[in-house]
C-alpha cells in the first residue's frame, strides 16, 4: 500500500515541529502547583512591586503618582500587564522576569541580566521571584491551560478526520486504476 | 428536485458553474503534491477573513486604545485569544504557502504559454498579499508595530523630489500616528482583501480555468489522461488541507508566538527605539535586499524590483520545455535560487554590519543573476546536450 506524498511529508514535519520547540505532555502551565504559586506571587506582587508598577488588565494601579516616579528614577516604570510576552516566547519570559529580580548584584553594574537598570534591588528572595515571575507570565497568558488542553482535543480529531477523509479519498481514486 | 433545478437553470447559472468549474472541469490526473498550494491557499484566505471579521468587532483603531483592546480580546472575549492566534498563525501560514505556490510556478515553469495570465495576476495577488500584512502589521500598536511602520514608511523619503511630501501622504502625519492606525485598519479589513485579494483570486482561477492546470510533465496530457476536479482533487485536496491544519492547530494551541517577535507585546512608544528593528520573517529576504544595497534609492527598487521581475519571467524563459525536470541545467539553477532565497531572508534577520551584510551583498546578487541567466539556459541546454527526453518522445 503506497502511501500519499502528503502524510509522508506532512506527518513527519508535524513530530519534529513537536520535537524541535519542546513539548511535554504534561500540562505544567495549569497544574495545582502553578496556580498556588501565582496566588502566592500576586501577594509578594502587591508588597514588594506595586508601589512602583500597576497592571493594568488587572486594573492594579502603581501606588505612587508618575509624576513622583519619573522625577526619582528618571523613567516610568513600565505596566507589568504582558512583560513575560514582551521579554521572551513562551515560559522564556518567565524565566526573564526571575533572573533579573534575583540578578542584583553589588558592582556597578547593578543587575546581570540588564546592567544599569534604574530599578532599584526590591530585595526578594529566590522563592518569591519565582511566584512573582509565575504570577507575572500567568498575568500576560491567563488562556495557557485552557489552550492547550483544547489543543489536545482540535489536534486530534483534525487528524481522526484527516484519516477517514484519506480513506474516503484513496477509494475515490481506486476507480481510475 | 429537477423541477427546482429546471426553475433555477432559468434564473441563475449556479448548476451551470458547478460543473463547469468543479465536475466537468477537466485536471491532469499526474498531479504532485505541489499541485496542492492553492486550495490550501484558499483554505488560509478564508480562516484569515473569517477570524479577521471576529478581530474587527472587538479591536479599537486608536492609539490610545489599539493595545488594550488586543489585551482584551485575548483576556476577556469568549476565545478572543484562539480567534487571534488563527490570525496570527494563520498570516505566517499564508505566506509560507504562497512562496510554496510560486516556487512550484517557477519550478515546473507555471508562467509559460498559455498560463501568462495565470502568473501575472498570481503575482499581483503576492503583492496584495504583502500589503495585507504591512498593514495588519500596525494594527496591535506594539513597539514593532510602530517602529517597523516607521521604518518602512520612511523608505520612500528615499525619491527624489516627491519623496518626503510622499511619506507623509502615506503616513497622513509627520510621523506613524493616528491618522495612519485609522487607515491602515481601514485598507487592512476593506479594500485589500475583499476588493484586490478576493477578486484577484476570482480573476486567478478563472484564468487557470480557461488555460487549464500545469502538470508536473509540462506536456499537455492526451484527453485519456484528464480526470474531472470533483470528486477526485476536491478529496485529495481536503486531505492535504486536513493535515496541514494539524500542523496550524500545533502552533495556534501551543506555540502561538512562534513566528511572532515578543518585543511587539510591548506597547508602542515612539519616544523609546527598540534595539533591533526587524520585520516579521516574510518580509526578511526583501528587507535583506533593502539594506544590502548602500543607495537607499536603489534599495528600495531592488527590493520591490525582486518581486516586480517576477512578472517578466514569461518573457524571461523562452525554452520549449515547461518542466525542470527534463531540464536538468534549470532544475539545478532553480534549487540554488530557493536556497538562496531561504539564506536571503536568514541574513536579512541580523543586523546589516560585518559578514550576515556582506553575505545578504552576495544573496542579492545571486537572486537576480538567476533571472539574468534564464534566457541564456535553454540555449547551453542545447548545446551541451543536457535536455532529458520528454514523456511520449521516448
Amino acid at each position: 500500500m503506497r502511501f500519499g506524498t502528503g502524510p509522508a511529508v506532512l506527518l513527519p514535519a508535524l513530530l519534529l515541529a513537536i520535537l524541535v520547540t519542546g513539548f511535554s505532555l504534561k500540562n505544567p502551565l495549569d497544574s495545582p502547583e502553578d496556580v498556588q504559586a501565582a496566588r502566592r506571587g500576586s501577594f509578594a506582587f502587591r508588597a514588594m512591586c506595586q508601589s512602583c508598577h500597576g497592571i493594568d488588565v488587572l486594573g492594579i494601579k502603581p501606588a505612587t503618582g508618575k509624576k513622583r516616579l519619573r522625577e526619582k528614577f528618571g523613567v516610568v516604570p513600565p505596566d507589568l500587564s504582558w512583560i513575560t510576552r514582551a521579554r521572551g516566547k513562551g515560559v522564556r519570559g518567565e524565566k526573564y522576569v526571575y533572573d533579573l529580580l534575583t540578578g542584583y548584584v553589588a558592582t556597578k553594574e547593578k543587575n546581570k541580566v540588564l546592567p544599569n537598570l534604574a530599578m532599584p534591588d526590591p530585595g526578594v528572595n529566590a522563592e518569591m521571584a519565582a511566584d512573582i515571575a509565575v504570577f507575572l507570565r500567568r498575568t500576560a497568558d491567563p488562556n495557557a491551560g485552557q489552550r492547550r488542553l483544547l489543543g489536545y482535543i482540535v489536534i486530534s480529531y483534525t487528524l481522526i478526520l484527516a484519516a477517514v477523509v484519506y480513506l474516503a479519498k484513496r477509494a475515490i481514486w481506486r476507480d481510475l486504476k | 428536485m429537477s423541477s427546482v433545478r429546471e426553475w433555477l437553470d432559468k434564473r441563475f447559472p449556479i448548476f451551470e458553474v458547478i460543473e463547469r468549474h468543479l465536475t466537468r472541469h477537466m485536471v491532469p490526473r499526474n498531479l504532485n503534491i505541489n499541485w496542492n498550494f492553492g486550495s490550501l491557499l484558499l483554505f488560509f484566505f478564508v480562516v484569515q477573513i473569517i477570524s479577521g471579521i471576529f478581530l474587527a468587532m472587538y479591536y479599537k483603531p486608536d492609539t490610545a486604545t489599539a493595545f488594550g483592546s488586543v489585551q482584551h480580546i485575548e483576556r476577556n472575549v469568549n476565545f478572543g485569544w484562539l480567534i487571534r492566534n488563527l490570525h496570527i498563525v494563520g498570516a505566517s501560514g499564508f505566506f509560507l504557502t504562497a512562496f510554496l505556490h510560486i516556487g512550484r510556478g517557477i519550478y515546473y515553469g507555471s508562467y509559460q504559454s498559455p498560463r501568462e495570465l495565470v502568473w501575472w495576476l498570481g503575482v499581483i495577488l503576492m503583492m496584495a498579499l504583502m500589503l495585507q500584512a504591512f498593514t495588519g502589521y500596525i494594527l496591535p500598536w506594539g513597539q514593532l508595530s510602530y517602529w517597523a511602520s516607521t521604518v518602512s514608511t520612511s523608505v520612500f523619503s528615499a525619491i527624489p523630489f516627491v519623496g518626503d511630501s510622499l511619506v507623509i501622504w502615506l503616513r497622513g502625519d509627520f510621523g506613524v500616528g493616528n491618522p495612519t492606525l485609522g487607515r491602515f485598519f481601514s485598507l487592512h479589513t476593506t479594500i485589500i482583501p475583499i476588493g484586490i485579494i478576493g477578486v484577484f483570486i476570482i480573476l486567478h482561477l478563472s484564468a487557470l480555468h480557461r488555460a487549464g492546470s500545469g502538470n508536473p510533465d509540462g506536456v499537455d496530457p492526451p484527453e485519456s489522461e484528464m480526470i474531472p476536479f470533483h470528486p477526485y482533487y476536491t478529496w485529495k485536496d481536503l486531505v492535504f488541507i486536513l493535515l496541514v491544519a494539524a500542523f496550524y492547530f500545533f502552533f495556534v494551541f501551543f506555540q502561538p508566538d512562534f513566528f511572532s517577535d515578543p518585543v511587539n507585546n510591548e506597547q508602542a512608544d515612539p519616544f523609546k527605539t527598540p534595539v533591533e528593528i526587524v520585520p516579521e520573517w516574510y518580509f526578511l529576504p526583501l528587507y535583506a535586499i533593502l539594506r544590502a544595497i548602500p543607495n537607499k534609492l536603489i534599495g528600495l527598487i531592488a527590493s520591490n524590483g525582486a518581486i516586480v521581475i517576477l512578472f517578466f519571467l514569461p518573457y524571461l524563459d523562452r525554452s520549449p520545455i515547461r518542466s525542470a525536470r527534463y531540464r536538468p541545467l534549470k532544475k539545478i539553477v532553480t534549487w540554488l535560487f530557493f536556497i538562496n532565497f531561504i539564506l536571503l531572508g536568514y541574513a536579512g534577520s541580523f543586523p546589516p554590519e560585518g559578514l550576515p551584510l556582506t553575505l545578504s551583498r552576495i544573496f542579492t546578487v545571486i537572486y537576480f543573476l538567476y533571472f539574468a541567466a534564464l534566457p541564456f539556459l535553454p540555449g547551453l541546454e542545447k548545446r551541451w546536450g543536457l535536455i532529458r527526453p520528454l514523456p511520449g518522445e521516448g
